[in-house]
């Protein structure tokens, strides 16, 4: 399986917080990577990196063997969704799939094929000429999805993608996923919903404090979970939070009751 | 109800919000620690700036009867009390509308009060928290009123003037604001979601209503500079006349500047003028009312008209698969359906059919046309090339949104700057009008000219703005020295253009000399732009 996009010893920082520090994570064709770590871990902002959004302080950093903030062209062959979505309110999906697809300039018949197929598979086929500005959250992540799939990418940096999502397009979400792994794209899946890991990642990598603290194939990090009864055990030990969320967890309950 | 210590806090905190997510778009490596407290200089710093700038226009307003005037000045001190007064109203009118535009539009258009709705307050505070986090920007202006009603009652030894002119003062702030305000909120609250002609007539209307709204500001101003005569007009017609232009001074502003002449130079107490100027007070008040309620209503329950049903899928043309022309096409639609959001593309047009009434007589003074052509595509080139800052302003928090397809910046820079050669080309082909005694050829050329300037013009400032932008930007700072060097760069700009005008007497051919300096300039600009960014 070739590498298609890959972080060596990366470090991320701002002003006196160190976002990243010295993450090494590589993209695989045909393989999901699962990125799981508590909020404020540094998902985002290695996601933000590969993205070629922000330049690392130091490390190394190539996307389809290019450096992403010195190539932004590169962007044309990755599909992203960003963890908060904001999109142009006075334009409507269909709209903003056009824009998206002149700048990234998708061949006209394959668009058209793509936004077909997604529109309904997404459930947004009814809202294609309405504005964002008046779709419900749920239809704004769909939208943000589909704008990340309509050019065939290459690669997917998705960071928490689900979120929004009724159970019934999150269901067609993941069987997009897994045919889309099939057909060789490399997949990289920022998450809290641990289970979700544990079903379509290939691989799964748990951050904390701008660090990868744990890293193998699903049937690795399931055997660990096994192990301690589930992932979130695993997740809990690794990140080192069990003692603080026990504390919590009394505090809570006496406080209560 | 919500103490007014608490409100001042949350106002501040609104504030802050719009100030901080300037400032880390525009260094996004700062620390959060630093940006909060550069935010919160900034709240200080802006009200500072803003409270000097109504000093100084104060005093410029204020100065003119303290000085001795030159006794070759054939100006009574009425006529002067006129005018002044024409000025101190159009000021405070002019500057009330723009300020409380633009923060009633940042504050509706981020969403600012959004993480505020959850919070237990009643409708009336955040009615009055809504109201003061919109004006805010504009209550320093309220210290025109104040210095200039003072700076009467001192000279003239008059509590009738300082009455009148505060009242005046107070009502044109309360008038322009709630105009600003019941504008804003037309705008923002039809927002037309679906296609049918029905929707497409209304969304037309909702655009021709705001761009006319502008109009009638400039056309207010107009009418202040040249109201005296007007009236003198009217009164030289002949008789029965002269009742309309007697009635017409009790007309605001005109009765504004009669109230201030009449507590100025008479003994006592002019109780018509008073009881006038608290008539329209009221109905300042009542406009301001109208206007309040809806923003506040708007910005908490927008509303979506005309919802779409299914409709077939159109692809897209292959001619049209390019970012740049992606990003105009989308440009166009967002200025039409939000045209607050770039204000500036409409401005040249409206100012163009002003200035065809002006010259409906054609002048055929050669010398008069020549100056009168370059003059008015630089002044034009420096008007429309703040149009792509107004687009990349208006981008808001989506910029992530074009990075994220892999647009490169040199093609925002040019993107943002193709809606002005439509614009550009449009306006003066109606300017061209005043031209045509010069012949077809010297006016096509002009037409050519103007549009190739204001495009180079354009494409440059828009190259300074766009280096400052990233995927992470989320609101673009106009900060001091890039704005200087915007002005720097046009300046330079206009110098070649200047140049052959003042040596068109000597130079033969003079209107194709300046379509090469114009094609050349825009060619360099494109190059510097395709070099300066990625």
């Amino acid at each position: 399986m070739s590498v298609v996009a890959e972080a060596k010893h990366v470090v991320k920082r701002y002003g006196t917080i160190t976002a990243l520090d010295g993450v090494t994570l590589e993209l695989k064709r045909g393989k999901i990577v699962g990125l799981l770590g508590p909020n404020g871990s540094g998902k985002s902002t290695l996601i933000k990196v590969l993205m070629g959004f922000i330049p690392p302080d130091s490390g190394y950093v190539s996307v389809l063997g290019v450096d992403p903030y010195e190539h932004p062209d590169i962007r044309a062959k990755i599909g992203y969704v960003p963890e908060e979505v904001k999109l142009y309110e006075s334009l409507t999906p269909k709209e903003l799939f056009d824009l998206a697809a002149r700048i990234r300039r998708t061949d006209t018949d394959k668009y058209y094929r793509m936004l077909e197929t997604l529109s309904n598979a997404l459930d947004l086929r009814s809202k294609l000429h309405n504005l964002i500005g008046s779709l419900s959250k749920g239809y704004r992540q769909k939208v943000a999805i589909a704008l990340a799939l309509l050019h065939d990418p290459e690669i997917l940096l998705l960071d928490e993608p689900i979120i929004g999502l009724d159970p019934i397009v999150a269901r067609v979400f993941k069987e997009i996923l897994m045919e889309l792994k099939r057909r060789g794209k490399a997949i990289l899946f920022s998450t809290h919903i641990l289970e979700l890991a544990e079903v379509i990642c290939d691989r799964i990598a748990i951050i904390h404090r701008g660090k990868i603290i744990l890293e193998g194939t699903r049937d690795e990090i399931v055997e660990q979970a096994r192990e301690r009864g589930a992932l979130e055990e695993v997740f809990l030990e690794v990140t080192g939070k069990r003692g603080e969320v026990e504390e919590l967890v009394k505090a809570i309950r006496e406080e209560i009751i | 109800m919500i103490g007014m210590r608490d409100l001042l806090y949350l106002v501040k905190v609104l504030y802050r919000e719009t100030a901080y997510l300037m400032i880390k778009s525009t260094r996004p490596v700062m620390s959060p620690k630093d940006a909060i407290s550069k935010s919160k200089r900034m709240w200080t710093v802006n009200i500072l700036i803003a409270t000097v700038m109504a000093f100084i226009l104060s005093l410029f307003l204020i100065i003119v009867f303290y000085i001795p005037m030159p006794e070759s000045t054939n100006v009574d001190i009425e006529t002067l009390l006129r005018s002044t007064t024409l000025s101190y109203v159009g000021c405070i009118f002019l500057f009330s509308f723009m300020f409380s535009t633009t923060t009633s539009w940042v504050l509706q258009e981020y969403d600012l009060v959004e993480p505020i709705k959850p919070l237990p307050l009643s409708e009336d505070d955040m009615r009055i928290l809504i109201l003061l986090s919109a004006l805010i920007g504009s209550i320093p202006i309220l210290i025109i009123p104040l210095i200039y009603s003072i700076g009467l009652a001192i000279r003239f030894n008059s509590i009738a003037v300082l009455i009148i002119a505060l009242l005046y003062g107070i009502l044109t702030f309360l008038l322009a604001t709630g105009i600003s305000l019941i504008l804003t909120s037309h705008i923002g609250a039809k927002r037309f979601a679906g296609s049918s002609l029905r929707i497409n007539i209304l969304r037309a209307l909702n655009t021709l209503i705001y761009v006319l709204s502008m109009s009638l500001i400039y056309i207010f101003w107009n009418f202040l500079s040249r109201v005296n005569i007007i009236l003198k007009h009217l009164t030289s017609i002949g008789s029965g006349l002269e009742y309309l232009a007697e009635s017409l001074l009790f007309i605001y502003p005109l009765s504004a500047c009669e109230g201030i002449v009449s507590g100025a130079t008479g003994d006592k107490m002019p109780l018509h003028h008073f009881v006038l100027s608290m008539v329209y007070l009221y109905l300042a008040y009542r406009v301001f009312k109208i206007g309040s309620r809806r923003y506040w209503r708007v910005l908490l329950r927008p509303e979506y008209i005309g919802v779409e049903l299914v409709k077939p899928i159109k692809g897209i043309s292959r001619w049209t698969l390019d970012p740049k022309i992606g990003l105009m096409i989308k440009d166009l639609k967002m200025i039409y359906r939000n045209p607050r959001s770039g204000y500036l593309f409409f401005f040249p047009l409206i100012y163009s059919i002003y200035l065809l009434i002006s010259f409906r007589e054609l002048v055929e003074d050669p010398t008069f046309l020549v100056i009168y052509s370059v003059i008015t595509y630089l002044i034009l080139g420096f008007l429309v090339s703040y149009v792509p800052y107004q687009l990349l302003l208006a981008e808001g928090d989506n910029l992530w949104l074009l990075f994220a397809s892999g647009i490169r910046k040199r093609d925002i820079a040019i993107g943002k700057s193709l809606p002005v050669v439509l614009q550009s080309s449009i306006v003066l082909t109606l300017y061209s009008y005043i031209l045509s005694p010069m012949g077809v050829p010297a006016t096509v050329s002009f037409i050519f000219t103007g549009t190739f300037y204001c495009t180079a013009t354009a494409i440059m400032v828009s190259t300074i703005w766009t280096r400052t932008i990233g995927p992470e930007t989320r609101m673009l700072k106009m900060s001091v020295p890039t704005f200087l060097l915007t002005l720097l760069m046009q300046a330079l700009m206009a110098i070649p253009h200047v140049i052959v005008t003042l040596l068109s007497r000597i130079l033969p051919l003079f209107y194709l000399r300046v379509l090469f300096i114009s094609m050349l300039e825009l060619l360099i600009v494109v190059i510097v732009c395709r070099l300066v960014l990625r």
